[in-house]
């Protein structure tokens, strides 16, 4: 008895052991990988472990009958099971699907440089990469130009791609198209981008196979998506060796507004460095900018941009006939420009997009000749987004322009002339993100278009996809269809035009690992129903074609030296073309075979100072020379270039300070961009000649920016990681 | 005989008992255990799971996911190295843990000072475009968190830290952290033992005070 109830009692105290559980098993994906830091448990328990990297864990419970099991893992959706806890040991196998939209590890990639948001961590130019890079000298086309698949023409300053000409690259900001997005200036002198790289968050450079929410470039889309509210409340100077700038922004809680005038005038920095040009008024300009945010809930934001602004020059210009002579010829440019747009999610579920532009630009060009030109185009846009699950997103909407051409030409002995056009533009689009897995993520985009101008309407389909073949690395392909309506300078005598229009395919492979970026991608594009320009101007048409074909290489390795950062670009590139007064197919002025581009960045924290060095090589162009037979014959001699910059960051009466200088082409290499031919032989019976190359063999800029108030910038260094 | 024998029986089930009416100070205790002896990400992946399963289990205390936040944190400044995308996810996580144990105790200078730290993982992500945004707000929990708690250590600590990584003409550098080492120093001394409640932070401090006393005396 004293035995059996001292057994009874030890066999009590013993009891709870023998109802214990063991749980053994593996957490594995659905396709096979096993899954190391998985969560296992069973919720109101403490009873629960996490897997090891093999996958395996193991752990005992007291509780006893049915009891939900629970896998949480980062990447993968939640895991449920019913478990019957009865003692004993339980062997499991856990399969976890991986979760489309947590850990997007694929991402279209093709035809794309997309500025990281904060999770992509693709090709990334953010403000201060544009800022610090040498050769750019702080404008977007100019850094742009460092990327491959871009071909540098001084004499524009625009951004050419894969074999386009300018008007080829469009650019969009916060989705709306930009009518006028360089300076306007005359040809040979070259322009800047009118926008600072500081107003945007990210920047998406896409050369080619672009989504069917833009439309009306052949080529190339420049996405530029603007800041939302500014940071805090400062006020700004610079001083620059070419004017100075004064900026007010103030921050509230939920509201910024920022206040700005610029000045600049180039003839103190031309009295110091001897131009090719001579200037009778050096270039010079007047503008002022605002910039209004307002939150208006969690995720909506109201934003608000308008800018004008006024520039003049007058100069010696090379006289048509006789190319060495000049005459003097005067541009005065004035520009407006607005954007609004307001964003928000609408029930918890779709993304709305609403946003209008409207542009003015007059240019008046008077030489021996008086040509005024007026441009004006006003535009809506309407896009929804919405995710269908977590596996489709679809997005679509609807854009209206309005535009407005008016040209008066004059001149003493010919005449006057007079050109208005006016369009009416309509645009739908739709297109669908379907994310099959991890590895697996296609789009299928489809837009449609109308111009009242052309009296014509197109269908443009779009596809691309992407694959990831192993960690950090995928592929990608993209083709489409893009149409673009000529320009209004090639419609002064018929409007009776078809949309030019390119086929783009392009395969695409890149791999991003702790920070290098390999990137390769081959491409063919096909352009037809290009304009054709006659002398009589009654035979233009619309049957010019072409094609361009090429790689493009890019690495980036902001890891192996500490504070360097620098970037390689090679473009290869084919391409002819039988276009406006093209006797038949040729390499058009634009193009060069081969780019190359270093781009070297170095932060020197001792010293608060940032260095860059840019080096660009292009093979030879090709120039039409009328003094020997054929078409686009000539060759121009390779460029080279060497530009360095510097920025040193102190504090000036205890306000944060950046001294920036830049200087382009140090070696001072002869860097020829053609050849300008007389349009009619002289006395010899040859076309006279010119050179084309830059107003002077280097550009030195210095400035002084001066932030009252402030010790730190969004676009300054804030740690020792550059 | 028979009565010592129950009474070791009992006084071994009373153990047991007591033992069991605290199963959440002893499943704190061990997993803090857990965190001590965490040596990289996957450990404090570990040591966050722990803790994410004693928060489901006991939805009223705020420390479990006080805790997990901080597990979460700190394996992902361990990532960014080798998985930056991964060490970004994990401190939402962070993110998400904070938030509840916020939700469940808003007026804790503790959750400040963690809110600050989650910010300054958010920073990693990119410092030279980020630290504009976030400094101010780094330094807003962190002096919100003095406020509501003079005697909390870590707020001085993580300033001094933080004030130390950044350049000096912002007014970072070994100089300007100092004063906030020395004073975080004096409040770790104060603390006496807390228990389950947050005191990491002292042997860092104190490791740091030293180096820059000793850097002040080679000057």
């Amino acid at each position: 008895m004293r035995t059996g109830f001292l057994f009874l009692a030890l066999f009590g105290l013993v009891a709870p052991a023998l109802a214990q559980t063991s749980l053994h098993g593996v957490v594995l994906s659905t396709g096979g990988d096993t899954l190391v830091g998985a969560n296992v448990w069973l919720p109101g328990t403490y009873d629960g472990a996490t897997s090891d990297p093999n996958g395996r864990f193991a752990f005992q419970t007291d509780t006893a009958g049915a009891r939900m099991l629970l896998v949480t893992c980062i990447g993968y959706d939640t895991f449920r099971q019913e478990l019957q806890l009865a003692g004993g040991l339980l062997r499991l196998e856990l399969r976890l699907h991986e979760n489309a939209s947590a850990l997007q590890e694929v991402v279209i990639s093709a035809g794309s440089f997309e500025a990281a948001s904060d999770r992509r961590r693709a090709v990334v130019l953010t403000p201060l990469d544009i800022a610090l890079t040498a050769s750019a000298t702080a404008d977007i086309a100019g850094a742009i130009a460092t990327l491959p698949g871009t071909t540098r023409n001084g004499e524009s300053g625009q951004i050419l791609v894969r074999g386009g000409a300018a008007y080829e690259t469009r650019t969009f900001i916060d989705g709306l198209y930009v009518q006028n997005p360089y300076n306007s200036t005359v040809p040979n002198v070259p322009a800047r981008n009118r926008f600072s790289p500081f107003l945007f968050k990210g920047t998406q450079f896409s050369t080619g196979g672009y989504s069917a929410e833009y439309g009306q470039a052949l080529s190339s889309a420049l996405i530029l998506n603007t800041e939302d509210l500014a940071p805090q409340t400062t006020t700004g100077l610079s001083l620059m060796s070419v004017g100075l700038g004064l900026a007010h922004t103030k921050r509230w809680e939920r509201r910024s507004l920022a206040v700005s005038g610029t000045y600049t005038n180039l003839s103190p920095y031309f009295a110091l460095v001897p131009q090719t040009i001579q200037w009778m008024d050096a270039p010079q300009s007047a503008g002022g900018e605002l910039i209004f945010r307002q939150q208006t809930s969690e995720a909506g934001i109201l934003k608000v941009y308008a800018s004008f602004n006024r520039s003049w020059m007058e100069m010696q210009y090379p006289d048509p006939f006789r190319p060495q002579e000049t005459l003097p010829l005067r541009l005065e440019a004035d520009n407006v420009y607005t954007n609004v747009s307001y964003r928000d999610i609408l029930n918890g579920k779709w993304i709305l997009f609403a946003g209008g532009a409207y542009t003015f630009n007059r240019d008046q060009v008077a030489s021996g000749f008086g040509n005024d030109q007026e441009q004006q185009s006003g535009q809506m846009r309407v896009a929804l987004t919405r995710p269908l699950g977590e596996k489709i997103k679809v997005k679509f909407g609807t854009e209206y322009l309005q535009g407005r051409f008016n040209e008066t030409y004059r001149d003493g002995a010919a005449g006057h002339y007079h050109t208005l056009r006016k369009e009416r533009y309509t645009a739908g689009f739709a297109e669908t993100d379907l994310f099959f897995s991890r590895k697996w993520v296609a789009r299928a985009g489809l837009r449609t278009e109308y111009s009242a101008l052309l009296g014509r309407a197109n269908l443009a389909p779009r596809v691309s996809a992407a694959y990831v073949l192993g960690k950090n690395e995928q592929v990608a392909f993209a083709a489409g269809q893009f149409y673009q309506t000529p320009e209004y300078q090639l419609l002064r005598s018929t409007t009776d035009f078809s949309f030019e229009q390119a086929t783009h395919y392009m395969l695409n492979y890149q791999r991003i690992r702790d920070g290098f970026t390999f990137r390769i991608e081959g491409y063919y594009k096909e352009y037809d129903h290009l304009v054709k320009t006659a002398a009589d101007a009654s035979q233009a048409n619309n049957r010019g074609n072409g094609f361009a074909r090429g790689l493009d290489v890019f690495f980036r390795d902001q890891r192996t030296f500490r504070n360097v950062d620098y970037w390689v670009s090679y473009a290869f590139l084919d391409t002819k073309r039988d276009y406006r007064d093209f006797p038949g197919a040729a390499i058009p002025v634009f193009a060069a075979t081969h780019n190359v581009s270093v781009v070297y960045k170095q932060w020197f924290p001792k010293h608060n100072t940032a260095f860059g060095a840019t080096f660009a090589f292009q093979s030879p162009r090709p120039y039409h020379n009328p003094n020997r037979p054929g078409f686009n014959q000539g060759r121009t001699p390779a460029y080279n270039d060497l530009s360095v910059n510097a920025s040193y960051l102190t504090n000036l009466w205890g306000h944060f300070t950046i001294l920036y200088v830049s200087a382009t082409n140090i070696f001072g290499f002869k860097q020829v961009y053609g050849y300008q031919y007389g349009e009619a032989p002289d006395a010899t019976g040859l076309f006279p000649s010119r050179t084309i190359t830059p107003p002077a063999k280097r550009f030195l800029f210095i400035g002084l920016f001066i932030n009252f108030g402030q010790r730190y910038r969004a676009d300054a260094v804030t740690t020792e990681d550059i | 005989m028979k009565q010592s024998i129950l009474l070791f029986a009992l006084a071994l089930d009373y153990l047991t008992l007591s033992a069991q009416s605290n199963p959440y100070q002893s499943a704190m205790e061990k997993a803090m255990v857990q965190i001590d002896s965490a040596r990289g990400p996957a450990d404090f992946q570990a040591a966050a799971n722990t803790f994410a399963r004693i928060a489901a289990a006991e939805p009223g205390q705020w420390l479990p996911p006080y805790y997990a936040a901080f597990c979460h944190l700190i394996g992902a400044f361990q990532l960014f190295q080798e998985d930056a995308p991964k060490a970004l996810l994990t401190i939402d996580l962070a993110q998400a843990s904070l938030d509840k144990a916020k939700a469940l105790m808003p007026q804790e200078s503790e959750i400040n000072v963690m809110q600050a730290y989650v910010l300054i993982g958010r920073l990693m992500e990119n410092p030279m475009a980020k630290g504009a945004e976030i400094t101010p707000k780094v330094f807003a929990e962190l002096e919100q968190a003095a406020a509501m708690n003079p005697a909390n250590p870590r707020a001085p600590f993580l300033r001094g830290t933080y004030v130390l990584n950044m350049p000096e003409f912002y007014g970072g550098g070994a100089a300007n952290a100092l004063p906030y080492f020395e004073k975080a120093a004096g409040l770790f001394e104060k603390e006496s033992d807390r228990g389950l409640l947050p005191h990491w932070g002292k042997g860092t401090n104190a490791k740091y005070l030293e180096q820059l006393q000793q850097a002040g005396k080679g000057n």
